[in-house]
Formats: C-alpha cells, sequence, structure tokens
C-alpha cells in the first residue's frame, strides 16, 4: 500500500479525558476497499477512535489522516465519510425522509433510488419519524443514509446493533459489495464477532486504550491454532515456534492458543503429546483479551526477575 | 453563499417553537403596547432581546445532545454549519422582528393605538423606527458572544468556562455602566465605550467562527 | 435597588468566581491541557477591551466615586487608577499569551473594575478634603453694566479693576476683615428707580462648600466683606445687598464665586433720567442723537424704559425705534432683508451668549415678525426640532417668564449652557409670536404652528415635560386631541412606579398624565378638571402643605385658575384653603395681601370686591402688615380697585374705631388707611378722580392726606390723567397749582398742553409756577444729550 492510495491512517493517535488515558498510540493504517474490523470490549476507546477518525474530536496526541488529510481540524474531505455512531441520534420529530434528505445535502452521489427501496424492503416508510421507528429500523435507517450517501468511507459503531440475524446478513452483504465495487472502505466496530469474521479484511483488537492485534484475517486463520498438552510436558517447543495468546489449565492438560511467528513454522511438527486444531475469530479475540497463564520465555524470565526484586 | 435547504430546517428546527413564542410575543408587545417604544429606555424590550438572544444560543448549541452530534457527524463542512446556524438564528430573529416592523412602519401600530385613542399616536410614530433599529444592534451585540460562549465552553482545553466569564465579565460591565452605553455619539467617551462592546461583539464573533471549526462533538 | 445589585456584584461575584476557579482549576486542569494561544489572545483582548472601556469610565468621571464633585482634584487619583488599569489590561495579553486565562482573573478584572469606581471612593475623597482648603477658591468681581475702568475696592483696598478675579486667600491676605458699623454701613443709600443703591455693598463669602460623598453640604465659616467701587476716583453706588455666596461645585468642578455688582451714580442716574424725559418731550419718537447717547448709557437707559412702560407703554415705542437703529431694521424691506437681519441678531446673540425676550434685542425681533418669511421659520424650527431627544437639552430651549402663563424666552449670563445656542431661543420667541400674530388673525383654524411645531413638542414631551408647557401656550386642536386622549389613560394623581410617568412638583412626584391634562388648556383640559375635580383639590391641598415661603402665587396654582367645563374654577373651591395656609403663615405677613389679592385677581369670572376686602386683615395688625398697598392694588382689575380700596378704607375705619388710638394695632390701620387714600388719585378711573377731587374738599377730615401727596413734587407718575385734568380744572388754584409739577415730572403732549392753559392762567402764582416749569421744559429740550464718558 503506497502512501498515495492510504484511505486512512492514524499515527500515535491518542485521546484523554480529564487526565485518563482512553486511547494511546495507535497506529493502524487502512487501504481503499478494505473492510477493517475494529474489536475489543467495552470502553476500550473503539468509539473515541472512530469519533478521532471523522472529525468530531480532537487528539490528544497524534494524528489521524483521511486522504491525507488531518481529521483535526475536520477537512473540508469529511463529506466523503458517512459514520454511524454509537449515541448520535436524529430528534425525535424527524422524519426518515429528511434524513435522506440531509445525507443527500452532504453528497451529490446520494442514491435515493437505493435508499427508499432499502427502507421499504424493511417496511419503512419514508415519511415516517424517527420516534414511531423499532431499534432495529433506527439502525437500518441511519445505515441506509449511509450505505446510499456514496461515501468512500464508512465509520460504523456496532452497526448490527438491534438488527436481526437476516437483515446483517444483508448489511454485511452491502458493505462488501460496496467495497468490492466502487472500493468503499469500512471500519466496523462489532461485537457480533462471527458476522465480521465473514466480511473483514483486517482485523484489529484493541485492549486498554491501545492496538493489540492488527493483523489481516486471512493470515490469523493460517497462523493461530490452540494447541492443548498434558501439564507435566515441555511446552518449550510451542514457545520457541510460537507467540502463546493465552492459555488455560484442566486437571490434567495446558490448553493454549498460540500464534505461529511465520507461516512456514505452522508446516514444523510438534511432539506427539501435543495436538493442535484451528480456531475461530472469536477463540482467537476471547484469547487476546483475557490474561494469559502460561508467559513466553522472555515474559517468564521478566516475571521471574521482578519477583526476586 | 448557497444555502441547502434541508441543512437549514434541520438546524432551525431546535428554534421554532422558540420563534413562535417570541415572534407572538413581541408582536404583541408591539402592537398592544401603549406608550412609545424607546428602546433603551423600555426594561421589557432589552430583557426580552438579552433572553431571545440567549434562548436562540442554547436551543442551538446544545452540544452534548444526541442531535447534535448527529448533525456534526454527517460530514457537512464546518464552515456550511457555521453559515446555517447564523441563517437560523437570523431567521428566528427575523421571524420575531419582521412582523413588527410591518406593524410599526407601515404604520399599523400607529393606527391602531390611534384607534384606541392613544394621545402619542400618531405623533411619535415616526420615532419608532428608532426602536427597530437598536433592537437589531442589540441583537447584533449579543449573539456573538452567546454563540462564543457555547463554543467556548464545548472546546477541550482548560477553563472551558472562560466563555461563561467572559459574558458575565461583559454583562456586569455593561450594567455597571448601562446609561454611559446607550448614547452613542452623544460624546468621545460614551461612543469610545460603546464601541469598545461593539469591538468585543465583532472579535468573539468572528473568534467563534474560526473556534467552531475545532468544535467537539459527542466527546463522553 | 440598584446599589443592592451593585453591593452584590461587588462582593460576592468575586468571591464566588474566587472559589469558583479553585475548585475548576482543581478538576479541569488534566483536561487536554492549556488552549492554543490564539484562544488566549483573543480572549485576553476581550479582557483587555473590557478593561480600557472601564479606564475610559474612570478617567472621564464614571459614576459613583467619580461622578461626586471632586473632579477637579481627583485627576491625580484618576491618571493613577488609569495607569493601573492600563496595566491590567497588558497584564491580560501578556498572561493571555502565556497561560490560558484563569478564572481568578475575569474576577479581578471585576474587582479592580468596581473597587476603582466605589471602594476608593473614601480615601480619596478623604485626601480631597484634606487638599482643599489649599487649593485657592477662585472669585469673580463683574459688572452688570457694560461699564468699563470701574476699580474694586474691598475692606477698604484697591484690588484692581473689573472684571476682578481673585481667590478667598488673596483677598485675605490683602484685604483683612474690617468692622463697619450698621449705621455707618446703611448710610448714604440712594433709591434710584425702583431699586436701592449702596455706596458700600456687604456679603459674605462661603469658601467651597464641602460636600460629602452622598452629596451632603457642611457650610465652612463665611468670610464677611465689604465691597465699594470707584471710577476715575468717583464712588459709583452698588445695587442693593450682595447677600451671601460662594463658589460652587458642580459635577466635580469648583465653580468660583461671581459677584455682579448692578451700578450706578447720581449722574448716570440722572442722565438716564433726562433721556427718558427728552424722550417724552418729543412724544416719544426719538431721534438718532438720542439714540447714539442712550447706546453710551445701555444698560441703565434700556433698564429705565423696560421699568417704565408699564405705567407708560408709550416706551415701547422708544424701544422700538432703538431696536430698529440698533439692528439696521430700518433696512427691512422684505423677506431677504428680513431673514438677514434675523441672522444678524442670531450671530449677536450667540457672540453676547444670551439672549432675553424682555430687552432691545427681543423688540428687534418682534418688529420682524411681520416681515419674516414664517414658511422657512417653521421649517428650520421643525427640523430642528426633529432633530432633538429634548428640548431643555438639545438647544431649542425657553425659560419661564415672571408674566403668568406667558413663556419668556430667556438664557443667563451667569449661567452658560455650552450645549445651547442662544440663538435657538430667538427662534422659540420668533415661533410663539407667529402663533399669536395668527390667532389674532383667525383663532378658527389650526396656524402653521399649531400644525407643525405643536405635534413635534408633544412628541418631544415624552421625554422631556417642559416641551409640553411650550406646546401649552402655543395649543391648537392637535394639543387639544392629544389632551383629550390622554385624560382617558390618567386615573390617580399619585405617583406611577415607572419613572418615566412622573414628574416633580413642589416637592413631590405626581403622575405626568394627570399633571398635563389638569393643565391643559381648551375644552378637553375644562372637562378633565370637572370630573377630575375632587382628585385636583386633593392635590392642590398636598402642595399647599408643602409650600412654603409664600411670598408671591406659585407657579403650581395655575391649574386652579384654568376653565373647567360648566363650573367656576377650581380656585373658588380652594379658596378658603388657600386663604387659611397665607393668613396662619406669620412669617410672611407683609406679602400675604398682595399673595391673596394676586390669587383672587386670577379667578375668572373676576370675584366682587367684597371677596378682596374680605381678605383684608381685620384683627390687631402689626405694622408691616399690608405691604405695599400701591402695587397690591395694583394686581387688581381697574374697574375693581376704586371700590376694594373704598371697602378697605372702611375696614381700617372698623378696626381702629374698637382699638385704643395709641396701640400699634390702631397706628396699623391708620397707616394703611392713610396709604389708601393717597392710593386713590393713581386709580386710572373718572369715579376714582371724583372721590379723589371729594376728599380734597376741606371738610374732608383727611384732606391734609391727599394734598400731601399732591403736593409732593417727587411723586413720580401718581396722578393719572383723569386727575390731573380735574385738578387743572379746579376751581381751586392751589390744585391746578398742584398740576405743574406733575407736568414736569411726565411732559407728554397732553399734559404740554395743559401746561399751555395753565401759562394764562387766571392765579398769578399759577401762571408764575407754569412759566417756571415752562422755561425748565425748554431748557431740557435744549439740553445736549448726555454721553455717558
Amino acid at each position: 500500500m503506497t502512501e498515495s492510495n492510504i484511505v486512512m491512517k492514524t499515527i500515535d493517535l491518542t485521546r484523554d479525558f480529564g487526565g485518563k488515558v482512553v486511547l494511546e498510540d495507535v497506529s493502524l493504517t487502512v487501504g481503499p476497499g478494505e473492510i477493517l474490523a475494529l474489536l475489543g470490549p467495552n470502553g476500550v476507546g473503539k468509539s473515541t477512535l472512530m469519533k478521532l477518525i471523522s472529525g468530531l474530536l480532537m487528539p490528544s496526541r497524534g494524528e489521524a489522516r483521511l486522504w491525507g488529510e488531518s481529521c483535526w481540524p475536520p477537512s473540508p474531505e469529511m463529506y466523503r465519510v458517512a459514520c454511524v455512531l454509537d449515541g448520535m441520534s436524529p430528534p425525535s420529530g424527524t422524519r426518515v425522509r429528511e434524513i435522506m434528505s440531509l445525507k443527500s445535502c452532504v453528497s451529490h452521489r446520494f442514491d435515493w433510488k437505493l435508499a427508499t427501496s432499502l427502507c421499504e424492503q424493511h417496511q419503512i416508510s419514508t415519511a415516517s419519524r424517527w420516534r414511531a421507528l423499532s431499534k432495529g429500523q433506527k439502525r437500518w435507517t441511519l445505515l441506509v443514509a449511509a450505505l446510499a450517501s456514496g461515501a468512500d468511507l464508512l465509520v460504523l459503531d456496532e452497526p448490527a446493533d438491534g438488527l436481526d440475524v437476516a437483515t446483517r446478513r444483508e448489511l454485511y452483504g452491502l458493505l462488501r459489495e460496496q467495497a468490492n465495487d466502487r472500493g468503499v472502505t469500512s471500519i466496523v466496530a462489532s461485537h457480533i464477532i462471527a458476522d465480521v469474521e465473514r466480511i473483514a479484511d483486517d482485523v484489529v483488537i484493541l485492549v486498554d486504550g491501545r492496538v493489540r492485534l492488527h493483523s489481516p484475517l486471512e493470515q490469523l486463520r493460517d497462523e493461530v491454532f490452540e494447541v492443548e498438552l498434558p501439564l507435566e510436558a515441555d511446552n518449550s517447543v510451542v514457545t520457541s515456534l510460537a507467540e502463546v495468546i493465552s492459555s488455560r489449565k484442566t486437571d490434567d492438560t495446558l490448553i493454549a492458543v498460540i500464534r505461529f511467528r511465520s507461516l512456514q513454522l505452522t508446516e514444523q511438527e510438534l511432539p506427539g503429546e501435543i495436538s493442535r486444531r484451528r480456531v475461530s475469530l472469536e477463540d482467537l479475540y476471547l484469547a487476546y483479551t483475557q490474561p494469559s497463564q502460561i508467559q513466553a520465555p522472555e515474559e517468564r524470565h521478566e516475571l521471574a526477575s521482578e519477583r526476586s526484586r | 453563499m448557497s444555502i441547502q435547504w434541508p441543512l437549514f430546517f434541520w438546524v432551525f428546527r431546535p428554534l421554532r417553537l422558540l420563534t413562535l413564542v417570541s415572534s407572538s410575543l413581541a408582536t404583541s408587545y408591539v402592537l398592544l403596547h401603549d406608550k412609545p417604544l424607546e428602546f433603551f429606555l423600555d426594561l421589557n424590550a432589552v430583557v426580552f432581546v438579552i433572553s431571545h438572544s440567549f434562548l436562540i444560543s442554547l436551543f442551538l448549541g446544545r452540544v452534548r445532545s444526541e442531535s447534535f452530534a448527529f448533525l456534526y457527524s454527517q460530514g457537512f463542512s464546518r464552515d456550511l454549519l457555521w453559515r446555517h446556524v447564523w441563517l437560523a438564528t437570523l431567521a428566528s430573529v427575523l421571524a420575531t422582528w419582521l412582523p413588527c416592523a410591518v406593524l410599526i412602519l407601515t404604520p399599523l401600530r400607529s393606527q391602531f393605538q390611534d384607534w384606541m385613542q392613544n394621545p402619542w399616536f400618531p405623533l411619535m410614530a415616526s420615532t419608532e423606527s428608532r426602536f427597530l433599529t437598536r433592537s437589531l444592534l442589540f441583537y447584533g451585540m449579543l449573539l456573538p458572544i452567546f454563540h462564543y460562549e457555547w463554543i467556548r465552553s464545548s472546546m477541550p482545553f482548560r477553563d472551558q468556562v472562560s466563555g461563561h466569564l467572559l459574558v458575565i465579565a461583559y454583562f456586569v460591565i455593561g450594567l455597571f455602566l448601562n446609561e454611559r452605553l446607550w448614547y452613542f455619539g452623544a460624546d468621545l467617551t460614551r461612543s469610545a465605550m460603546f464601541l469598545g462592546f461593539i469591538t468585543i461583539s465583532v472579535i468573539l464573533g468572528l473568534f467563534g467562527y474560526w473556534l467552531h471549526k475545532r468544535l467537539e462533538v459527542g466527546a463522553s | 435597588m440598584i446599589e443592592i445589585f451593585f453591593l452584590a456584584a461587588i462582593v460576592i461575584l468575586p468571591i464566588y468566581l474566587t472559589l469558583k476557579a479553585w475548585r475548576w482549576s482543581a478538576s479541569t486542569s488534566k483536561i487536554n491541557g492549556k488552549a492554543p494561544w490564539s484562544v488566549n489572545l483573543v480572549e485576553a483582548s476581550t479582557l483587555a477591551i473590557l478593561t480600557s472601556v472601564m479606564v475610559i469610565h474612570v478617567a472621564s468621571g464614571g459614576t459613583g466615586l467619580v461622578t461626586s464633585p471632586l473632579q477637579e482634584f481627583i485627576i491625580r487619583e484618576r491618571i493613577l487608577a488609569c495607569a493601573i488599569m492600563i496595566a491590567v489590561a497588558g497584564c491580560w495579553i501578556l498572561l493571555g499569551l502565556w497561560k490560558s486565562i484563569s478564572l481568578a482573573a475575569v474576577g479581578m478584572l471585576i474587582s479592580i473594575s468596581m473597587a476603582m469606581t466605589f471602594a476608593s471612593a473614601k480615601p480619596v475623597y478623604e485626601r480631597f478634603e484634606k487638599e482643599i482648603r489649599q487649593i485657592p477658591v477662585p472669585i469673580e468681581f463683574t459688572i452688570r453694566e457694560e461699564i468699563d475702568e470701574i476699580d474694586v475696592v474691598i475692606n477698604g483696598v484697591q484690588m484692581g479693576k473689573a472684571p476682578l478675579h481673585t481667590t478667598i486667600d488673596e483677598l485675605e491676605k490683602k484685604a483683612p476683615p474690617i468692622e463697619v458699623p450698621k449705621d455707618e454701613y446703611s448710610k448714604g443709600w440712594k433709591n434710584f428707580g425702583n431699586s436701592t443703591y449702596l455706596p458700600r455693598a456687604k456679603t459674605r463669602l462661603d469658601r467651597a462648600d464641602r460636600v460629602g460623598i452622598r452629596g451632603d453640604r457642611e457650610k465652612s465659616e463665611p468670610m464677611e466683606l465689604y465691597v465699594q467701587l470707584e471710577r476715575h476716583g468717583q464712588p459709583v453706588m452698588i445695587s442693593g445687598s450682595l447677600g451671601h455666596s460662594g463658589p460652587s461645585r458642580m459635577f466635580g468642578n469648583i465653580q468660583p464665586a461671581i459677584l455682579p455688582l448692578g451700578v450706578m451714580t447720581e449722574e448716570w442716574h440722572r442722565d438716564t433720567t433726562i433721556l427718558l424725559e427728552k424722550a417724552r418731550l418729543m412724544d416719544y419718537r426719538v431721534d438718532a442723537d438720542w439714540i447714539s447717547a442712550a447706546d453710551t448709557h445701555f444698560h441703565f437707559v434700556r433698564n429705565a424704559l423696560i421699568a417704565a412702560i408699564p405705567k407708560e407703554p408709550q416706551f415701547r415705542q422708544v424701544l422700538t425705534d432703538w431696536a430698529k437703529a440698533r439692528y439696521h431694521l430700518e433696512q427691512v424691506t422684505d423677506m431677504v432683508s428680513a431673514w438677514s437681519a434675523l441672522e444678524r441678531i442670531q450671530a449677536q446673540v450667540n457672540k453676547a451668549g444670551a439672549y432675553q425676550t424682555n430687552s432691545i434685542t427681543g423688540e428687534a425681533v418682534e418688529y420682524l415678525i411681520d416681515h419674516l418669511d414664517s414658511d422657512r421659520v417653521i421649517a428650520i424650527a421643525k427640523t430642528k426640532l426633529k432633530s432633538l431627544p429634548t428640548i431643555s437639552a438639545g438647544g431649542f430651549g425657553y425659560g419661564w417668564g415672571s408674566e403668568l402663563g406667558k413663556p419668556c424666552f430667556s438664557t443667563s449670563f451667569l449661567t452658560p449652557q455650552t450645549d445651547r445656542k442662544p440663538s435657538d431661543f430667538v427662534m422659540a420667541h420668533v415661533i410663539w409670536k407667529l402663533d399669536q400674530k395668527w390667532d389674532s388673525e383667525s383663532d378658527d383654524q389650526d396656524n402653521p404652528v399649531e400644525k407643525e411645531i405643536v405635534p413635534e413638542l408633544i412628541r418631544l414631551s415624552y421625554l422631556d415635560p417642559q416641551a409640553m408647557k411650550l406646546a401649552t401656550v402655543l395649543g391648537g386642536s392637535t394639543l387639544n386631541e392629544f389632551n383629550r386622549r390622554q385624560q382617558r389613560q390618567v386615573y390617580s394623581f399619585k405617583e406611577s412606579s415607572d419613572p418615566m410617568q412622573n414628574e416633580y412638583i413642589e416637592g413631590q412626584y405626581v403622575s405626568r398624565d394627570f399633571w398635563q391634562s389638569l393643565n391643559a388648556v381648551g375644552p378637553a383640559g375644562a372637562k378633565f378638571r370637572k370630573e377630575h375635580s375632587y382628585q385636583a383639590l386633593e392635590l392642590a391641598e398636598q402642595f399647599l402643605n408643602k409650600s412654603f415661603s409664600l411670598t408671591s402665587l406659585p407657579n403650581w396654582t395655575d391649574f386652579l385658575f384654568l376653565e373647567v367645563e360648566g363650573r367656576e374654577p377650581l380656585a373658588r373651591n380652594f379658596w378658603k384653603s388657600f386663604r387659611d395656609k397665607v393668613e396662619a403663615d406669620k412669617t410672611h405677613r407683609p406679602w400675604a395681601l398682595g399673595v391673596l389679592w394676586s390669587y383672587l385677581a386670577r379667578i375668572r369670572p373676576m370675584p366682587p370686591a367684597s371677596d378682596f376686602v374680605a381678605a383684608f386683615p381685620k384683627k390687631s395688625p402689626s405694622y408691616g402688615d399690608f405691604g405695599n398697598p400701591e402695587q397690591t392694588l395694583s394686581l387688581l382689575p381697574v374697574d375693581l380697585r376704586l371700590q376694594v380700596t373704598q371697602d378697605c378704607i372702611a375696614e381700617a375705619v372698623r378696626g381702629k374705631s374698637i382699638l385704643q388710638p395709641n396701640s400699634e394695632p390702631y397706628g396699623a390701620f391708620n397707616q394703611i388707611e392713610n396709604q389708601l387714600i393717597r392710593y386713590i388719585p393713581s386709580i386710572p378711573s373718572d369715579a376714582a378722580a371724583d372721590v379723589a377731587m371729594q376728599s380734597l374738599e376741606k371738610t374732608n377730615p383727611k384732606s391734609t392726606e391727599v394734598s400731601r401727596l399732591l403736593k409732593d413734587q417727587g411723586t413720580y407718575g401718581q396722578l393719572t390723567g383723569h386727575m390731573l385734568a380735574r385738578l387743572a380744572t379746579s376751581s381751586d388754584p392751589e390744585h391746578r397749582h398742584w398740576v405743574i409739577p406733575q407736568i414736569k415730572i411726565l411732559p407728554n403732549s397732553e399734559n404740554r398742553d395743559t401746561l399751555a392753559r395753565l401759562l394764562n392762567d387766571e392765579d398769578p402764582s399759577v401762571r408764575e409756577s407754569a412759566e417756571k416749569v415752562a422755561a425748565e421744559l425748554e431748557e431740557l429740550r435744549r439740553l445736549p444729550y448726555p454721553k455717558l464718558k
């Protein structure tokens, strides 16, 4: 990815609120047509990151850029971004039509036909008032406005919140379609990892305001495994080949999620008492967000020296 | 300067009820008030303009509300939003005062008061256009300051209350000097003091525009 | 209320802000850091501007401390205050650039600003009080008349020529106080015309009053001094006592004590008398030589003429001729020349800095009325009025003359008003006269003044009640309609909560609408007074109770005499209250009869003579209780004077009859009886002359009283033409004899004819006296016009 075709780039992006650091030194890059899944537990800074990217918040340190332009103060390029963020909704008396009209003011590429048909498919009349819509309809209306806006970047925070399975699938289908057809980039934060797994190109896992993982999803599928070995077995082989992401003990076995340090290392044979199997993104997410019980050699060493002190 | 009507109506939405009430109040007052209208001698009018200006800014500047964040997250440039904030402000002021202006200038008010056997009419009709210009001037002085206040208090800097305090200082000193400020042109010192207040309005109006580009939205 | 607010603002706000500042700074200091320099700069600049506004406020006088009357003195304090505040303004900018504006900074700004104007008042004032003693308090002795070369002698020490500018300290040093015995002080006084002149006048001079912060005054011990004047080594007399005087403090400036001295010498008085006598000899058509001589005695002759006009209205012609010559009005032939003459007059008035209707200039203006382009006058006046916020502050002002109900457009030489042009008073005078002229031609329809000017005045009266007074004088249908409508809004005379709706009359606030309606002329006013008579009388009662010093009829009584629809004026109903109050006021007895008769004389229809007589003191009067009966009686209409005088004489006789002849009340009644008897020959009516002639009959016990008057050659103008005609044709040569000195006093054509007849009188002594007076008049005729050197 060359500098010229980077859609979004953050450099050491940091933000604190009243002294509490919510996001720290986040450096990410997203290219055109990519779908980036932003994962992390509640309060980890996903929404803050999205607001920083959308030009709604000022960074405490670092910078976010869209198409090479700084997001703060908001650049005129912001019309190319469509956001659906949490805690932002139109006044209760607004009609669906007005929301679409407002969106159409931002960009002349707004697709009225698409917007109308997507609303009609979900029994949402454009004359309906906001307060009359169900939770899922409200979310869908905002997503439709974003999807129909012709934006080059979609920033969606929990887009599937309140949507049924079919609608979620339809949404992700549309995202993939827009990415493939027009090269629309999407940054999607979601707790429903199974859905994201279907469409994401890249995954970012935030833990405690920092990027714990940023990797293409395909690569993760190939490199991450769950291994199981007896408690008394020597695990040095595992730790030498792979990074232990998390581990847990049962009565006589140790189960760990590991990531091989490279694709080639996955080819190597492990000792007979160690079994391995592929893991889902959900398992991977849990592994990243839960504390590990066995340490990598260097980590172990650090721990020992700390204890001796 | 282009006006995006859907955006204008959206921004104006919180002012609809206020404008309806203020317009009705002002129109009835202008029609029914039985004394000649003299802006700076009429405490009701002064309080009305201060309250109306303050409420316009309060309703337009509810930065922490979901609907405000929604609007600002829609990708409009800050310039466009700023322009429409002022258009909505102007619309509320004009919707309030245009009927009054019509009543005063046509001069329906004078005729009505004349019909009501008010001794001062139609004699005083010719002096009342001053009431309009002075009240609009007062809006012009107050609105930039009130708008600055909500923008400044939403900035993520230390001393967020500076905006409020500047307004307090402006009003305390304005009130303290009130009698000396109203007679612009009466003498050099009064004019200088009045111009001082005008300058503050101009500075804060222009700087409000600059700060609005850096307004934080949806901080939680 | 506003004080409580300010107190709260001064005390509570800074404390509140400081506490908040501490709390906020603690809680917000960890947010994303200080604001960018641009924000700080702008906010610091805003504070700097607010500070500068306060600097201007403090520097220009401000309110609170700085409006107190210390302005002259506290210039140093103000410079210090300004310096501090300019430094504060600078600090905001530096502070703002360095760190963001702290909350305490705003609190400080407000505190300092207010402290500068309020809290610092006391120490500054105390320093002022210490230093005021060292400030030379200026005194000016000026001469009212335009006469130069007059030396001022104070306490017997030559101080220099008038106008003399000095100070109290200099006076104390150069002319220490002297004791002049009372007898010696009052010795040598003289009456010239109606005024008393003294060779040495006494005055008491205050230092600048000590003025408290709240405007309360504390008098210091005054300095007593005696002033004498000399011209070319000859003494010049000074008009009356100078009374109490002293510098005053107005809006912080110490105004010098100005002592305007009216001057006169026997020579000047004689010259003035000669000029007036020669004017009479010329049958009041004076020539250019007379005018040039009068010009040299300008003030004396002008004052003498104005004083003489009420008794000898023919002198108005002299005033007019003089005005014509002085302002070259002979050249006025058309509108254009009249306008340029008016402009000339206005320019001169502005140069002189004052204007009075009752003057040569006023006469000139009145002469021009018939020649002026009235449309142009109206247009100019209308434009001027349209641009004014008020007439009293805006320039188109006017004063209120002593003649009741008539405006007297005048400014004063002593209180120059910088914001007014005296020439505007000329214009106001023209407007008034034009209205009078048009009203006299036809009063049916509104004239241009009533159409164009009165509406503007009513408009101005919203902010300036003075304008309504002028509008009331001019009248017209607009005013009438205004009054009619205004009455609909009136419910009570009680003070309104809106200060704009009140007027301050006789020490109390009254509803303005009520007051204006009560004083409105025309049918609307008459109707209002009928409908609100109860309230009007209640209000009059309140005023009366607040009145003190009733030496003349107070102005507030005007409404009592105005027309009431279908009824007698309110003055009738109020008469008893008024009389009781005036009679109860012992300190003003000498004026009491005059005040009561002035009151009665204004009631229409005129009350009967018995009402006037009823006001005459009946029980135990003392000397002086009757004041000046001649002057008092002249307030009455001519046809009532004789009846009232005779009835009063009868009252005095009745009063005497029950008193001991050597008691004071008896003496007082006797004195007033004699005064009244002597007054009868001066009543200008045939009936009075008949009565006077009867009283001269030898059988009349009071004949000597009348004779004494008639013999008194110095009694100027006491005898009317009616009386003179009877005396001149009397069969008694003594009576004919008495006529001759009166002819000398008033040598008009009618009297000169009588003199011509008396030159051939059958009685030789009458002939001799007549010849003597004829010779004196001839000598007077030949006498060159006296000129002031």
